[in-house]
């Protein structure tokens, strides 16, 4: 019998920032653009923890990812004054264009995705074993996935954010995203289920 | 020379410009014919996390159990928090400039 409270559902755990989020945000940005450089870190601190697992789910590399943040940040800082609106907002799209550039730049390049080195909680070396083979096709057939469709994914199921974060972040709407997540999920379960199901 | 799309100095998107095109537009844009398998709509709303009767889901005990294994791995993953040096790093990048 299948435990079906095991499978789902998704809840999001990015909800979108509150009012006065937004405000702390902006005083932050003010400290910075007055001459306050540390102050950024707070902007780092409150929001690299999303763009890393975003930037880790479009990309299948830990060192990417990383690489990928750190750039963005130093533009984002740089840039600092022409925030408008949400800076979480502004920021992720920073981080999500730096991944679909690295993601041009290595098709072009015939690369494939590096393999991370996440530390593993699972308790027994076969445990272990089905847990990589997993992880390693989950990246795999992340990447035979359009762009489109893998940020869609990432961005439900990796990240738990809701259709309506995601319309904000992406400027799409709802239901194009639904779709998006839709055909990414049928597309998964063509590349795995002869192997998982 | 080699191009390093992880330069800022070479970036040519500026963030006060992004996204350039339309989210939607560039979506649609990159779309190609990938091979897929329908999953029906119950089991579509389930993974969605709307509220689905249990009698609905019979018939897909398959696909969700994959699900339930691709559910695992996605929600380590999102437990993945940022390296403890990289905001160091981050900071330190900028007292060099």
């Amino acid at each position: 019998m299948l435990d079906y409270t095991s499978v789902v559902p998704v809840n999001s755990t990015e909800p979108a920032p509150p009012d006065d989020l937004l405000d702390a945000d902006q005083a932050v940005i003010d400290r910075v653009l007055a001459g306050d450089r540390n102050a950024f870190g707070i902007l780092i601190e409150r929001y690299s923890d999303p763009l890393y697992r975003h930037a880790y789910g479009m990309t299948g590399s830990a060192d990417v990812a990383e690489d990928i943040l750190q750039v963005s940040f130093i533009k984002a800082y740089h840039h600092l004054a022409e925030v408008r609106g949400r800076f979480d907002a502004w920021v992720f799209r920073i981080v999500a264009n730096g991944c679909k550039d690295w993601l041009k730049n290595i098709r072009r390049s015939h690369l494939s995705y590096e393999e991370d080195d996440q530390p593993s909680s699972f308790e027994t070396p076969e445990q272990e074993l089905d847990r990589g083979e997993l992880r390693r096709d989950l990246d795999g057939a992340l990447g035979a996935l359009p762009d489109s469709l893998r940020e869609a994914f990432v961005m439900k199921h990796v990240e738990g954010r809701s259709y309506e974060e995601m319309a904000v972040l992406l400027e799409a709407t709802v239901g194009a995203l639904k779709m998006r997540v839709h055909r990414a999920r049928e597309a998964l379960q063509k590349l795995l289920e002869e192997r998982y199901s | 020379m080699m191009h390093d799309p992880l330069d800022p100095r070479n970036e040519t998107r500026t963030p006060s410009a992004e996204p350039r095109v339309p989210a939607e537009a560039e979506a649609t844009d990159r779309e190609v014919p990938i091979e897929s398998r329908k999953l029906s709509t119950p089991v579509h709303a389930f993974l969605d996390g709307e509220p689905v009767a249990e009698s609905s889901l019979a018939g897909a005990e398959r696909e969700l159990e994959l699900w339930k294994r691709i559910s695992a791995e996605t929600g380590r993953r999102r437990r993945m928090v940022t390296p403890a040096h990289v905001p160091q790093q981050i900071l330190a990048k900028l007292s060099d400039d």
